[in-house]
């Protein structure tokens, strides 16, 4: 078992780095990066020098040759020449260029390009000496924000919004659980009833639904229409309100306080609860529906068991075996965030700093939530299946 | 002698198989919604179809003056009707619709029918050879799997997007797509781009179904027959495997339609897919959000399409399921 | 031959259960009578899909939905099961009637271990605490012949071979010494020499605590091996019901005689088996008349109308010997004779 866990975290190191490299290849493979529209003010009457371009490249490790640039994005090395004993290593190895040649090429299809040549000026190992540098994704730096928040570290950017996606997708993940669950069961078990036709047909519509239609209905029907018949209405977005507002029936509502939190929560867990619980349920349902045809389900019917204690000790902690895997994937998202919900309720999510990050071209902050939720995503996959050696005795690993 | 000619006179009172065909349609026919999903697809596509002659208004016609006309409205110089209105710029809602119904109905079927091809060779050729290409391919198939799908389909959108004037397409390819969605050609580019990525992104189901398709059949009879008789794994596989994989494949393809109609939507919707003034119904859902506090109905107007379409396709993978391989009702 | 003069232990009388489903009403079990005395076993053989097992599931009322017991009666220990409530009728299962199955391996749950899974009987209608419940279990697993049952107990489903889990299920079922135990079809998923073991362990439980079985089979060599009388079934209705003896003896309905005359008898030459042609009939749509009127050779060859158009009853054709067959029918009985006959 120790074996298969040490086997599982080597090839988890395997996929996080190739993941990073992924990543990081995607990164510079962005338009819209850093160097964007320098080289049309070039032409301008404010034309920046020759300087000014090195001095800027320098800034973004532009200057670096990639597998050098990509070492230190990712654990923050090479700082500079290796001491040994008193002694400095590779100070004079070129690493980079600071001012490359570049000359205007005719490309096959007549249009002009311009091509590196050549290099004016290499950097050397010794020069990246008190150059700012991050610790490295891998020990959880990111690196700048290039446009959202300009150079602040893109930690601090998730940190500020981690706390309210969690808040968000904790609550709703929690309460799909305790809905879907007993509604898969409940319409298994009484399958063909009325409930269950019910049910299920509901249930497909839910899981059909598109969440960012749904979730313009519900600010319609929940906020828009009540509040304009002057009836309760809810937040249609936002975590909080900026000045105090009054609800009829319930009164004056204070910014930040618990019940203004209370209220813009409302529609965005609900949105977010209904469509998993529609899909969740079906699941349950579905693998309900398998076990209950099981020979050992039979067997404990003419056991003489009650049919309560039939479906919740002998079928259920079967049906429930194949529904951790769903449950356990919900722990990236608890992380990356819904990004159409928080986006149509403005909520300030991972999942809409995702969808800002995008929209900005700001793409190390994209990259950092996608890189974490990747992470995220091969660890769920271990935790599974460890799990899944915990509660079905058929599986075990060595 | 006499008892055998009776036993088999008494065979022929069985009734006769019927074709397999047949009996899929008889009893998708059972099917009550997925019949009513199927009856208005086909009007939608009829509808799309003949979008030019159905259409009252150009797709960006502007009436000047007349903005958030409500629905029904009679443009007063014409007496032409707008029948569902017009939007902020005055471009009629229902002509609109119709166009942008194309375009999301055209991608959406295209992306099927590529990510199918895609996924159908992959997942035969791992399965068939098996090995370590199909322990790779299915590894990634897998990774790509569990990791959240949206956060991806928008980055590669969106990069792709904002570089799509680099990215090397047939012109024959685009000229055929903006003649598919009615879409000039420099258009038609953001919707190739957008089924590249739906399609790209969306093989891996039926590559697993395909895979797990063929290693069923791989040992049974018919195959071993076909390999004892000298026949490749190229002729097998089509040959043999496709056709016997097709049910699968096809419930698969009918609830892909229903993913890729709601995600183009959501691309678009969210600004990372097809760009305005190209109508789709994501983007016209997204302009609506601006001005719904005052025109509650608006959202409604691109959104029940995008919620019926999702809604028929996925009744009709329903009743496929059941027609097919009723094993696997639930 | 056992004590036909006691009290029958179990009595079915008329018993129907159809099964409502979108294309029919299936009669899965249409009209099936029979009693079981004690300490007997009883063989219920016919092909699959005739009404075997669901006349066994609707005896412990075990039919799911879409099935439905809808007539009949079911006397058991001077009650009518039909007419009891369902918490009357759980605490009959398991404990005074109880059931092993074809599959054991997938009839015992997989997630549970076999220890727990027998204590939980003792758990559940003797109220015994837990550490008594899993030490009378690891006695009874002793009982069935598993060997090092202490360590045995602990085991899962999955590591036991189907004879031992087999073993498992029958320590299940007679643990609280039933009055009768249904066997469907115990043995078909074992190896041939398991087959034998569990045979002999159900002979030798029977012998010791005096249950009756019912033993439903399609394999008449088990039925010979093990029963003491025997019912055929088809067409959800019995055809033919005899001791043992008398039914390998004097095999009456042409279905029987068909079944027979399809397995190989060692030393018997013949140039080929024979094969009852057609196939049993669909249950929603049964014919006219006798249910095996389309399939019956003797029908032609007496060239019988009544056949087709009014389906005979079950009536005494012999001592202790009931048939389901109009060539057996009063005024008809010359022409059974003359057909025996032939036979011989």
């Amino acid at each position: 078992m120790l074996g298969y866990i040490a086997r599982r975290l080597v090839q988890m190191v395997g996929v996080v780095l190739i993941s990073a490299v992924a990543t990081y290849a995607l990164l510079n493979l962005a338009p819209g990066g850093p160097m964007t529209g320098l080289r049309q003010q070039q032409q301008g009457r404010n034309r920046i020098t020759a300087a000014d371009i090195a001095r800027i490249r320098a800034y973004y490790e532009l200057d670096l040759y990639l597998p050098v640039r990509f070492s230190r994005w990712l654990i923050g090395h090479p700082r500079g020449p290796i001491t040994v004993g008193g002694t400095e290593w590779f100070a004079n190895t070129p690493i980079g260029c600071r001012q490359p040649i570049e000359k205007n090429v005719r490309n096959e299809k007549g249009k002009i390009e311009t091509k590196v040549v050549g290099c004016n000026e290499n950097v050397y190992l010794r020069d990246l000496e008190g150059r700012k540098v991050s610790r490295g994704i891998l020990l959880g730096d990111f690196g700048a924000s290039w446009k959202l928040l300009r150079d602040r570290p893109v930690s601090d950017l998730i940190m500020s919004r981690l706390p309210k996606t969690i808040e968000l997708i904790g609550l709703s993940t929690l309460l799909s659980l305790l809905l879907g669950i007993p509604l898969g069961i409940y319409s298994a078990v009484k399958q063909y009833s009325r409930f269950d036709y019910i049910f299920t047909s509901l249930a497909f519509l839910g899981s059909a639904m598109p969440t960012f239609f749904f979730g313009i209905l519900m600010i319609l029907v929940f906020s828009i229409l009540p509040k304009s018949a002057g009836l309760p209405y809810l937040p249609p977005g936002s975590a909080s309100a900026v000045r105090e507002y009054v609800v009829p029936l319930i009164g004056t509502i204070q910014p930040d306080t618990i019940a203004d939190r209370l209220m813009h929560l409302v529609l965005p867990v609900i949105t977010l609860t209904i469509v998993s619980v529609a899909s969740w349920s079906r699941f349950i349902r579905a693998s309900m529906l398998e076990v209950l045809r099981q020979d050992y389900v039979r067997t404990a019917r003419a056991k003489g068991l009650k049919e309560k204690l039939v479906i919740l000790k002998h079928a259920l902690r079967n049906a429930l075996i194949p529904f951790v895997t769903i449950v356990v994937f919900s722990i990236p998202s608890l992380f990356g965030g819904a990004i159409i919900t928080e986006t149509i309720f403005s909520w300030p999510g991972m999942g809409r700093l995702y969808f800002l990050a995008l929209g900005d071209s700001d793409f190390p902050v994209a990259m950092a939530i996608l890189f974490i939720t990747a992470v995220l995503t091969v660890i769920a996959t271990l935790i599974r299946d460890l799990v899944y050696t915990l509660i079905d005795p058929r599986i075990r690993y060595s | 002698m006499a008892a055998q000619v009776d036993s088999i006179s008494l065979l022929n009172d069985y009734p006769k198989e019927e074709s397999p065909w047949r009996l899929v349609f008889r009893r998708f026919r059972k099917h009550k919604l997925a019949m009513i999903s199927l009856g208005v697809m086909l009007v939608l596509f009829l509808i799309t179809l003949f979008a030019r002659q159905i259409a009252p208004f150009e797709v960006d016609e502007i009436t000047v003056g007349n903005y958030f006309l409500k629905p029904g409205s009679v443009q007063e110089a014409t007496g032409r009707v707008h029948l569902l209105g017009t939007d902020n710029l005055g471009r009629d809602l229902f002509s609109r619709l119709i166009y942008a119904g194309r375009i999301s109905l055209t991608v959406a079927l295209l992306s099927v029918v590529i990510s199918s091809i895609i996924g159908v060779t992959i997942g035969a050729i791992s399965g068939y050879y098996g090995g370590w290409v199909d322990n790779l391919l299915m590894r990634i198939v897998e990774f790509f799997l569990t990791i959240p799908s949206l956060p991806i389909l928008l980055i590669i959108s969106a990069m792709l997007l904002k570089n799509q004037d680099a990215i090397p397409i047939p012109q024959f390819l685009l000229e055929l797509a903006g003649k598919l969605m009615l879409l000039e050609v420099r258009e038609a580019r953001q919707a190739v781009l957008i089924i590249l990525v739906l399609a790209g992104l969306g093989w891996l189901t039926s590559a697993q179904l395909m895979r797990g398709m063929v290693l069923s059949l791989r040992n049974q009879t018919f195959v071993e027959a076909a390999k004892a008789m000298g026949a490749g794994g190229a002729w097998i596989i089509l040959r043999h495997m496709i056709p016997n994989a097709m049910a699968p494949i096809i419930v698969d393809a009918s609830l892909n339609m229903a993913n890729y109609v709601v995600a183009e939507a959501a691309l678009s919707f969210l600004g990372f897919g097809i760009q305005e003034p190209i109508p789709t119904w994501g983007n016209m859902l997204s302009a609506t959000q601006a001005y719904m506090l005052d025109m509650p109905w608006l959202p409604l107007i691109p959104g029940l399409p995008i919620f019926l379409c999702s809604l028929a396709f996925n009744y009709i993978g329903d009743g496929l399921r059941d027609a097919l391989d009723p094993r696997l009702k639930l | 031959m056992k004590i036909q003069n006691e009290q029958p232990v179990l009595t079915v009388r008329n018993l129907k259960t159809h099964f409502f489903t979108e294309d029919g009403v299936v009669k899965a079990v249409d009209g099936v009578d029979f009693d079981l005395y004690p300490g007997e076993i009883l063989g219920l053989v016919g092909e699959s899909g005739c009404g075997k097992s669901v006349t066994s599931l609707s005896i412990l009322r075990l039919v799911g939905v879409p099935g439905k017991i809808v007539d009949g009666e079911i006397w058991f220990e001077g009650k009518n099961l039909l007419s009891l409530t369902e918490n009357e009728m759980v605490a009959m299962r398991g404990n005074r009637m109880s059931m092993i199955f074809q599959q054991p391996q997938t009839s015992l749950n997989p997630v549970y271990k076999i220890g727990d899974q027998v204590a939980e009987v003792f758990t559940i209608h003797k109220n015994l605490p837990k550490k008594e419940a899993w030490d009378k279990a690891v006695e009874l697993l002793h009982l069935v012949g598993i060997p090092d049952a202490e360590k045995k107990a602990h085991a899962f489903p999955h590591e036991m071979s189907g004879g031992q889990a087999q073993r498992v299920m029958i320590a299940m079922a007679l643990a609280l010494n039933p009055t009768l135990l249904i066997a469907d079809e115990p043995t078909t998923a074992l190896d041939v020499t398991i087959q034998a073991q569990i045979m002999d362990l159900i002979l030798e439980l029977r012998e010791k605590m005096g249950t009756s079985v019912i033993l439903i089979t399609h394999d008449l060599g088990v039925i010979a091996e093990m029963a003491d009388r025997v019912a055929v079934m088809y067409a959800g209705q019995i055809v033919e019901q005899a001791t043992v003896q008398e039914l390998f003896a004097r095999p009456h309905h042409p279905y029987t005689k068909g079944l027979m005359g399809s397995i190989p008898v060692l030393g018997k030459v013949t140039r080929r088996l024979e094969v009852i042609p057609g196939s049993v009939p669909n249950l929603i749509n049964l014919p006219q008349g006798c249910r095996f009127s389309p399939r019956c050779k003797a029908r032609i060859e007496q060239s019988l109308e009544i056949c087709l158009h009014e389906n005979p009853m079950l009536v005494e054709t012999g001592s202790n010997h009931l048939c389901r067959c109009w060539l057996y029918d009063g005024q008809m009985k010359s022409a059974g004779d003359l057909m025996e006959a032939n036979h011989e």
